[in-house]
């Protein structure tokens, strides 16, 4: 497949992860965040953490929009899909995070009407065939899915569809990056900057890594092959004693990224003023709402929707794991409290995320170490 | 989605390389293929103008980037 | 590798992963306050219902095996019983329908065990309202099912339940096989070196149920492989009898299920090479646009063999003579470490774990 295929060449993967150990300096360990959660799963289907040297460590970032959700949201949204008369659509992977009490297919379970789709124009469609139902579509992702809610949003006004409304609970990318290298014990060497984000936002938001805390970002796509060249271009950096925003995807991201995408997103949400991530807790301008001109197509508006507030369990130090602070074994809830099967934080909701992947994986993980 | 199997190509911020077939301007939508030949209706909006041929980035049933044919990596 | 000041560490490391892997080896509690969907979707939810619910209930070393058909000695003759029910929407789907589906599944089940079909008993719940043509045509398509599998119905019954209480209709049906003497199969057989044998190219019926259903706006060309699989078993009881260690068929949840089954019960590792197992084209590029792995989705014609190694060659050569063998594979083998891991060699060169389903998204297939 074009633009696909060249970029799983294990051939040329063989020669980039020869590259890659000709630029670490032995004893020397690295720690490089892929902020994304899509590289996360490109690394974990490909096996590309094996291809590194050991002393190469990736660190899943906090770039899965639906681990991120808190669970006081999932509750309302649960609660809105309980509405009589609802359809509650939403993406596949929102359908198992669970909240205080139960997750969204539980709630289907229990009699709501939950349907998965894969994009929010089917989620309009439905609307469209069920006009005596009122359907919320249950908007989750960052800046890469906001500009495809906004679109639909766009559509349902202009053809009129008044039982259609959105729940939004987009989030963008820039704030969580930003607390997390506030934070003081951050041990990180650099990052792979988030491809399919930057292709709405383009490179220039990251800029403030490099010159604000001294990382290199290298935007990277999502073959195999991309994320090892990545890697190598943050260890070219880094040998070389610099620091700057790199675009190794630069054949979707151009460097001042979507414009009409960031107008239509600019058109059709704005900025809370806080929002809240399961882990990291309340992060100013980090999520998005409707704006007032879309007043009238927001869920949060048409229905009374509870506003839970659900604190994050204290024990869970999923912020200290995604910060490369603690392993996930170090974590105080890890394997006893917090399992994959009941899962209290992000890492573990997610099936990529750091500590549901030591939980299934742990094992094989260490004998790789000693072999 | 589940994916293994359970993840979720949509939030997990994945894009599909595809390509335009045939394109419906007055809808702004493009019907678009997979290099193994599966379709899909997509938006595009945000990627106009398109023509038949041309390579879209396609998340969540909306193209949000042009291949650019001339850039190899 | 330790040093003393990592030790603590290390110890502590240690206890975690040993509470994990207690936990992992323990037999599955059902806590759940509810059935969802995860329930039959034959990963881990699906097991947790048996092993922690039916099988402490109901009991017998039949149920304890887990094989797709239970043993039954009668007379002292061997037969292998086994039953189904199938529930798919829609009805009809390119390459197939319920009725075919009804009968194929069931006779595959007896198969994979062991067992020759002979016969089967079908049950239908219909729904108020059902349109007579569309059940002609389902019985039509049993009655050619069981025509080209060879086994005859011997009962039946029918309940209707009101408008909104099936969709469209359900079928049950229950299956009696003759155990085969060439056959010694069992899910905890499974030895280190024994190779793994896949009998064509998977994920066709899991995608065509979900294109079929046009809830994408998707479009491809692919269609189930619903079909009797006992004249592959046949061929490769002759072919490799004694060196056969296990047969399955790989439906829900596919052929990651089979495999991360049976190295649990067999305490065995498995690593398979990613770029022999055959999938189609069409069915690649479907699971790239909807996020999945063709490695987890149903088959509805495909059976998984594990085989001694000093068999592996007749035994690949027999699956490619049967119908729809032409692409069978040897995908990997069986290794003795770590135990209860499905590992992968990726087409890219990388190695990875390849789990068990979790949850299950993925719409009504069977």
């Amino acid at each position: 497949m074009k633009f696909v295929d060249e970029f799983r060449d294990p051939e040329l993967g063989r020669a980039a992860a020869l590259e890659i150990l000709s630029l670490v300096e032995p004893g020397r360990h690295y720690k490089f965040m892929e902020v994304c959660g899509g590289h996360t799963h490109s690394i974990y289907k490909y096996g590309v953490d094996d291809l590194l040297p050991a002393n190469v460590e990736l660190v899943h970032g906090p770039g899965c929009p639906v681990c991120v959700i808190p669970m006081g949201r999932v509750d309302d949204g649960i609660a809105l899909a309980h509405e009589p008369g609802v359809i509650f659509t939403c993406f596949g992977d929102m359908l198992r995070v669970p909240g205080s009490s139960g997750s969204l297919l539980e709630a289907k379970a229990a009699g709501a009407d939950v349907r998965m789709v894969y994009s929010p124009l089917d989620a309009l469609r439905i609307a469209k065939q069920n006009p005596d139902r009122q359907v919320v579509f249950f908007a989750i992702g960052f800046e890469t899915t906001a500009p495809s809610t906004a679109l639909t949003l766009k559509r349902a006004r202009a053809e009129n569809v008044a039982n259609f409304s959105c729940m939004c609970s987009h989030v963008t990318i820039v704030p969580p990056l930003r607390a997390l290298l506030e934070s003081p014990d951050l041990r990180l060497d650099g990052f792979i900057g988030p491809g399919h984000v930057s292709t709405v936002v383009g490179a220039r938001p990251f800029e403030f890594i490099p010159s604000d805390y001294g990382k290199p970002v290298v935007i990277s796509g999502f073959e195999p092959l991309d994320i090892l060249q990545s890697v190598a271009m943050i260890l070219r950096q880094l040998r070389a004693g610099q620091c700057r925003v790199e675009n190794q995807y630069r054949r979707v991201v151009p460097y001042e990224g979507n414009l009409r995408a960031l107008e239509v997103m600019s058109e059709v949400f704005e900025l809370r003023p806080h929002f809240e991530w399961r882990g990291l807790g309340f992060i100013s301008h980090s999520g998005l709402r409707l704006s007032n001109a879309y007043a009238e197509l927001d869920a949060e508006q048409r229905f009374s929707v509870p506003g839970v507030r659900v604190a994050d369990p204290k024990a869970c130090q999923c912020g200290e794991v995604l910060k490369g602070v603690i392993k996930p074994w170090e974590c105080k809830v890890f394997g006893t409290a917090c399992t994959p099967e009941r899962p209290i934080g992000t890492c573990m909701v997610s099936s990529e995320g750091a500590c549901a992947a030591y939980y299934n994986f742990g094992r094989f993980a260490r004998e790789r170490e000693v072999v | 989605m589940s994916c293994g199997s359970d993840h979720c190509i949509t939030c997990g911020d994945d894009g599909t390389p595809m390509s335009i077939v045939a394109v419906d301007p007055e809808r702004g939508l493009a019907l678009c293929e997979d290099g193994e030949g599966a379709r899909h209706t997509v938006e595009t909006a945000l990627v106009e103008p398109v023509a038949p041929g041309q390579g879209l980035l396609v998340h969540a049933g909306t193209a949000i980037a042009r291949f650019d044919a001339e850039v190899l990596a | 590798m330790s040093t003393p000041s990592a030790s603590p560490v290390t110890q502590r490391e240690e206890r975690i992963l040993g509470i994990i892997e207690t936990a992992r080896g323990k037999r599955a509690k059902f806590r759940d306050s509810q059935i969802n969907m995860a329930h039959g979707a034959g990963g881990k939810a699906t097991q947790t219902l048996i092993e922690g619910l039916f099988v402490p209930a109901f009991g017998g070393t039949a149920l304890e095996e887990m094989g797709d058909a239970g043993a039954v000695v009668a007379a002292g003759t061997e037969l292998a019983m086994t039953t189904d029910s199938y529930v798919v929407k829609p009805l009809r789907f390119p390459g197939g329908s319920i009725g075919e589906l009804a009968v194929n599944g069931t006779v595959n089940d007896l198969a994979v065990s062991g067992a020759r079909p002979l016969a089967l008993t079908v049950s239908m719940i219909l729904e108020e309202g059902l349109d007579a043509g569309t059940l002609k045509a389902e019985v039509e398509a049993i009655a050619e099912a069981t025509r080209r599998a060879e086994v005859t119905i011997v009962a039946g019954d029918t309940k209707v339940v009101e408008r909104g209480h099936a969709d469209g209709m359900f079928i049950c049906t229950t299956g009696v096989g003759l155990r085969d003497p060439r056959a010694r199969l069992s899910p905890t057989a499974l030895q280190p070196g024994d190779r793994i044998l896949l009998s064509g190219s998977i994920g066709e019926h899991g995608t065509a149920i979900m294109l079929a259903r046009n809830e994408f706006e998707l479009d491809a060309e692919i269609e189930s492989d619903t079909r009797s699989l006992w004249p592959a078993v046949d061929a490769l009881l002759d072919a490799a009898g004694p060196h056969l260690r296990c047969l399955r068929d790989a439906t829900r949840g596919g052929v990651a299920s089979v495999l991360n089954e049976l190295a649990r019960s067999s305490n065995v590792a498995m690593l398979v090479n990613e770029h022999s197992v055959p999938v189609r084209p069409a069915v690649a590029g479907a699971a790239e646009i909807l996020g999945i792995d063709p490695m987890y989705v149903a088959n509805e014609g495909k059976l998984v063999a594990f085989v001694a190694p000093e068999n592996v060659a007749p035994a690949l050569e027999a699956l490619r003579d049967s119908p729809g063998g032409e692409q069978a594979a040897e995908i990997g083998e069986v290794r003795a470490e770590p135990p209860g891991l499905v590992l992968v060699n990726t087409s890219f060169g990388g190695r990875r774990v390849m789990d068990q389903l979790v949850g299950d998204p993925l719409p009504r297939i069977c």
